[in-house]
């Protein structure tokens, strides 16, 4: 189907199915399940009571209504385990003033909030600041004007490897060029007011911790070279990010502090800090069906420990007969997602691999609490393609789905803590067709910028 | 949000059911200093977002030991050495690789 959006709109497919698709739809048959949406903060508040809404980022959530109109509203009674709402994607502060004390200074003076200029001393003309990366691939973004040089340099330095990770020297004249750092990764563009747009991304994977932001002045392709207090270049919109952070995201976001930074354009989320975060429900019955279909729009930050992102029943490994989970991952070191349910006995899970972390995805299952014999128990897809993977189903005697919690972001809200972000869950007590299970996954991927 | 301040606290693990009397609910996640992640925890961490009259109670008045950290809460627990508890049914022994 195509529909023109006019001229000037970019045609968005995603944009599309939103405005055409809701996941409401997957329930109107009176299905059970859950639909939570962190986007829309209309169903978000701070307490549990649902008395004082959620109005910006960075505020925790103890209440996530349910919009699939089965009441099965999330909550978390302790106010130190509520996941935050966020946004943020850029790990820089003060992106749009160098003359912070967020931003180191060396051999440089930066008299105003876009100005970085020379100090009149030999060595490198620069500002810096230092974040913990994850472990992987990093870029990082600026935007520069000639102020008496018409050249610059971006740089990441892994402190924890004892490397230079990413690195360019730019010319800002004419249309642009790079001096050095000819990666191909390195980029450069001469904007429509006449600032410069430069890049850069590294190849290999960051240690994880530890990291220098360094923008910089040079003279031609010397970075290190006799100052003039005279000459400088000034600097905006700075932006350091992981490279696998979401597909077609705005390529920068102002970040004034940890609270205060911009969200349109990047989704919301909810963040699980991997230490004591969790939602739960009430029990959800689901003792009517022995199908299930769920879907998460989840970004994974670590691989380091066996860790669940949703679950009933207070372990789905024990004797919990109809219960089922997520993991992410299912155990130290693997790159999994694992979907798991079980029978009246016996079980079945699938490890869908290798999705390494840090990374975002779009996950949809969907669980036929059957024997073998009767076919696959599950039938998994990542961002939208059909995982093959080995799966293991133990089950001699199936029978339905349970009734029970609903735990999100830990195993019954005490162990096995998810480290990461949130942003969509949708679990429905039904087989979902093929058309649906692609309308959902676009949508959730809407949410979530996986792919 | 209002009045509420993000901290993350750390106590011993003989101190917890004195910490949770004081704080219910609170003081739930296992910790260790043992590089594995094996158990028996010797620390117990809540971190999040804190009512500043909780942690006004936790910094001058809790009688038990406590760590009071602030700003990002994975980095101050690396810098403490401390590691999950990784408890047996965790190990996930029956999974395929």
């Amino acid at each position: 189907m195509n529909i023109g959006l006019g001229i000037g709109i970019p045609f968005n497919r995603s944009q599309i199915w939103l405005s055409l698709f809701s996941p409401s739809s997957l329930f109107a048959n009176g299905e059970q399940g859950v639909w939570y949406d962190p986007s829309d903060l209309t169903t978000l508040y701070q307490d549990a009571a649902g008395t004082t809404p959620v109005t910006a980022v960075e505020q925790p959530v103890g209440l996530m209504l349910d919009k699939s109109g089965r009441g099965n509203h999330a909550f978390q009674t302790v106010s130190t385990k509520r996941p935050v709402l966020s946004a943020r994607v850029n790990l820089l502060t003060k992106t749009e003033d160098i003359s912070t004390a967020d931003w180191s200074r060396l051999g440089t003076s930066a008299p105003n909030a876009d100005t970085l200029l020379e100090l009149a001393v030999s060595g490198v003309h620069r500002v810096s600041q230092s974040k913990n990366v994850p472990a992987t691939k990093c870029c990082l973004y600026a935007e520069f004007y000639p102020a008496g040089r018409s050249s610059c340099s971006l740089s990441l330095y892994d402190v924890s490897g004892g490397t230079t990770r990413a690195g360019a020297v730019f010319s800002i004249d004419g249309e642009g060029s790079i001096i050095s750092g000819s990666s191909a990764l390195n980029k450069i563009s001469l904007l429509p007011d006449g600032w410069y747009g430069c890049y850069i991304e590294s190849a290999s994977a960051f240690s994880g911790g530890n990291t220098e932001a360094y923008i910089g002045a040079t003279d031609g392709a010397a970075q290190s070279y006799a100052g003039d207090a005279t000459k400088g270049v000034r600097v905006r919109k700075v932006d350091l990010r992981p490279v696998n952070t979401g597909v077609n995201l705005p390529a920068y976001q102002r970040v004034n502090t940890a609270t205060d930074y911009d969200t349109q354009g990047f989704p919301a989320y909810l963040k699980f800090d991997g230490i004591d975060d969790s939602m739960q429900t009430n029990s959800i019955d689901f003792t009517a069906t022995d199908k299930m279909t769920v879907f998460a729009g989840v970004r994974k930050l670590s691989d380091a420990a066996a860790r669940i992102l949703f679950e009933t029943s207070l372990d789905v490994t024990a004797s919990y007969p109809g219960s089922f989970s997520m993991f992410s991952p299912h155990t130290a070191s693997g790159t999994t997602y694992q979907p798991y349910f079980r029978g009246d006995v016996g079980r079945v899970y699938e490890s869908l691999t290798p999705f390494a972390a840090p990374v975002t995805n779009v996950v949809a299952a969907q669980m036929f609490n059957r024997l073998p014999a009767a076919g696959v128990g599950i039938d998994a897809r990542v961002n939208g393609v059909a995982q093959i993977g080995a799966e293991a189903n133990s089950i001699t005697d199936a029978g339905n789905f349970g009734n029970y919690p609903l735990y999100i972001g830990a195993r019954a809200g005490t162990s096995l803590f998810f480290n990461g972000h949130l942003y969509s869950l949708i679990t429905r007590g039904a087989q979902s067709t093929n058309a649906q299970i692609e309308q959902t996954e676009k949508w959730i991927n809407g949410k979530t910028a996986a792919y | 949000m209002s009045n509420s301040t993000f901290a993350t606290v750390i106590i011993a693990a003989e101190d917890q059911e004195a910490a949770q009397a004081d704080l219910p609910g609170n003081f739930t996640s296992a910790y260790t200093t043992d590089p594995t992640g094996a158990p028996p925890a010797t620390n117990y961490v809540s971190s999040g977002w804190w009512m500043d009259t909780e942690l006004d109670f936790i910094v001058n008045t809790a009688a038990w030991s406590k760590a009071v950290k602030f700003g990002d809460a994975q980095a101050a627990l690396d810098v403490l050495n401390l590691k999950p508890v990784e408890l047996a049914q965790q190990s996930q022994a029956e999974q395929v690789a």
